[in-house]
């Protein structure tokens, strides 16, 4: 569902938003096909497209008391998710430049998060369990940390990364150090920071929905885990569906924003 | 106009403050007005270059080599004794006096631009020392501005913000930046380019705006790295005759390295000629002939 939209030129998005759209049709014509069509697997083994209408209808603005739980699932995910990434993101900014400025803490710290970060997210949730306990806390952990790093190995990466003829340009025209930091090095390293905090953010979201599921903490995750115990398929699917859809919004946010900094910065022929 | 920081050319200290002093030591002063008090140089080109020479004047400060020799590690490293000379520089001395317009020939691979990368403090010679007014600098120095040989433009900046960015670390008030910025472009003829991106311009445009980012900071000594290598004759005669003009009238002193021959005698009161990473040549331009020049780096 996410191509690369933003990093085409703008003269074809209106093409690809057209393909995207055949395409969706498609895969929800199939859809159709196989369940409701031609009824291959009963209704609460694969439901098909209506069903998962109905929850989404239900679920994000559904007046019933047993209503409105999609809706309430994605504003607490969100929440979470915001506050979590946005905190990872800050410390691994910061850790990430004193990486790239000290070499010992690179040679210490950074060489570590490269092999934490192939250490999938929900290997750290049970860690997090025992020693925050079963509640928010937990989960807020294993976001921060899966955006901690990549963003720290990204700004890390970035600013080594900067052409010597920039810092010496810098220099010569009478940077200070911190002048050097702030004015040269990080804008340099800026494109490629932005690549990182994209990164991080698909990190943190599967993250996020991964501890929600196993820590019963109210959002998308537990939503997944409530459908899965009450037999509701169709709830699944919708979750997963919402999971995509806000996951994948964020990402084109980001996205368009680092096709305009790659445009500014001459990375990209533009349109 | 008493409020802007003058050219900054501290003879006092050897290493560069964070700041730039204010108007310290009374020395040269890029202030428009003070033009007046500047000695005549209208009649260069067609003078001769004895002691006391305008060309000459003993304004700013000597920047002065002896025994320097740079050498790129991984060249130098594991070579015998009787191997082929190592990649760099030296050991050499040369001595850059204040106010002098010098030119460094040399074929492509000679050590012109490590020797400004030396003279700018950025490559720290193995042995002897490069001394500024006498004192020994070891990094880079406010009073010395280098426009390296590849374009080293910020992108993420407009073109006038790459102009005004040495400026901000003079902590120049906006106007005056302002103002500076407009004349440094209208130097290079690229008054109407301040909004454009540096991707939008072309190699020459960004040479130009390279340089004007430099005169911009008034520098007391300027290391200019193949500045016009990318522009057509035209445009280069243009720009020369603006750096000339630049030269004469706010007593910069110009290290100027070319490996067009031509443009190392006609710019130039003095040129050194390098093969090698060693001195060839060391004369002045007044009567010098591109024969003999060619000759002694054949
Ligand atoms: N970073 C470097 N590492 C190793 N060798 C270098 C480096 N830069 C230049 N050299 C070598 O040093 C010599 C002088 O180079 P340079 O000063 O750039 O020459 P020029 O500017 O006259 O063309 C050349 O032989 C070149 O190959
Ligand atoms: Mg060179």
């Amino acid at each position: 569902m996410t191509t690369a939209t933003s990093l085409t030129p703008r003269r074809t998005w209106s093409r690809t938003l057209l393909w995207q759209f055949l395409g969706l049709l498609l895969i929800v014509g199939v859809w159709w096909l196989v369940t409701d069509g031609l009824k291959i697997w009963p209704k609460y083994v694969f439901p098909g497209p209506k069903a998962v209408w109905t929850e989404f209808s239900y679920g994000l603005w559904g007046s019933g008391p047993q209503d409105g739980k999609l809706l309430s699932s994605v504003g607490n995910s969100l929440r979470r998710v915001a506050l979590g990434y946005l905190f990872g993101v800050g410390i691994g900014g910061l850790v990430g430049l004193f990486m790239s400025l000290w070499r010992p803490l690179r040679d210490t710290v950074g060489s570590y998060l490269q092999g934490l970060q192939s250490v999938p997210s929900i290997a750290f949730v049970p860690f997090a369990i025992l020693f925050l306990g079963l509640n928010e806390k937990a989960v807020m952990f294993v976001v921060v940390l899966e955006a901690f790093i990549p963003v720290a190995l990204a700004v890390s990466g970035a600013v080594l990364n900067v052409p010597p003829a920039w810092r010496t340009a810098g220099r010569t025209l009478g940077a200070s150090n911190a002048a050097l930091v702030m004015r040269v090095l990080l804008p340099a390293a800026l494109p490629n920071i932005v690549t990182g905090l994209r990164t991080a953010w698909s990190f943190a979201w599967r993250a996020l929905i991964g501890a929600e599921l196993l820590t019963s903490n109210p959002g998308l995750g537990r939503l997944l885990e409530v459908g899965r115990n009450t037999s509701n398929v169709a709830l699944v699917i919708a979750t997963i569906i919402i999971v995509g859809v806000v996951g994948g919004l964020f990402d084109l946010i980001i996205r368009a924003w680092e096709g305009h900094i790659r445009r500014d910065y001459g990375l990209e022929v533009a349109a | 106009m008493t409020a802007q920081p003058k050219r900054y050319f501290d003879l006092a200290t050897a290493d560069p403050p964070t700041r730039p002093p204010q108007g310290k030591l009374g020395l040269v002063t890029a202030d428009p007005l003070e033009e007046a008090t500047s000695p005549d140089y209208s009649n260069y080109g067609e003078s001769s270059h004895e002691p006391g020479h305008p060309h000459t004047a003993p304004r700013g400060a000597t920047l002065e080599l002896s025994g320097v020799a740079y050498h790129y590690s991984g060249h130098s490293a594991g070579r015998g004794l009787g191997s082929k000379m190592a990649a760099g520089l030296g050991p050499l001395d040369l001595k850059v006096k204040a106010g002098e317009f010098l030119t460094v020939v040399g074929p492509s691979g000679s050590g012109k631009s490590t020797l400004l990368g030396v003279l700018a403090g950025f490559l720290r010679p193995q042995s002897g020392e490069v001394r500024l007014a006498g004192h020994p600098i070891k990094g880079p120095h406010p009073a010395l501005t280098l426009v390296q040989q590849e374009h080293a433009l910020f992108p993420w900046l407009t073109v006038a913000g790459n102009v005004a960015f040495g400026l901000r670390s003079q902590r120049l008030p906006r106007a005056a930046r302002d103002r500076r910025v407009a004349e440094a472009l209208a130097q290079v003829g690229l008054s109407d380019y301040g909004e454009r991106r540096v991707h939008e311009l072309s190699g020459g445009q960004r040479q130009r705006i390279s340089l004007a980012r430099a005169l911009a900071t008034r520098p007391g000594l300027l290391l200019l790295d193949e500045p016009f290598s990318a522009l057509d004759a035209r445009t280069r005669a243009e720009i020369s005759d603006e750096l000339l003009g630049i030269w004469k009238s706010q007593q910069v002193t110009v290290v100027f390295v070319t490996h067009n021959l031509q443009e190392a005698l006609s710019l130039g009161v003095r040129v050194v000629a390098l093969r090698g990473g060693e001195v060839v040549l060391d004369a002045p331009t007044q009567g010098l002939r591109v024969e003999k020049l060619r000759g002694v780096l054949d």
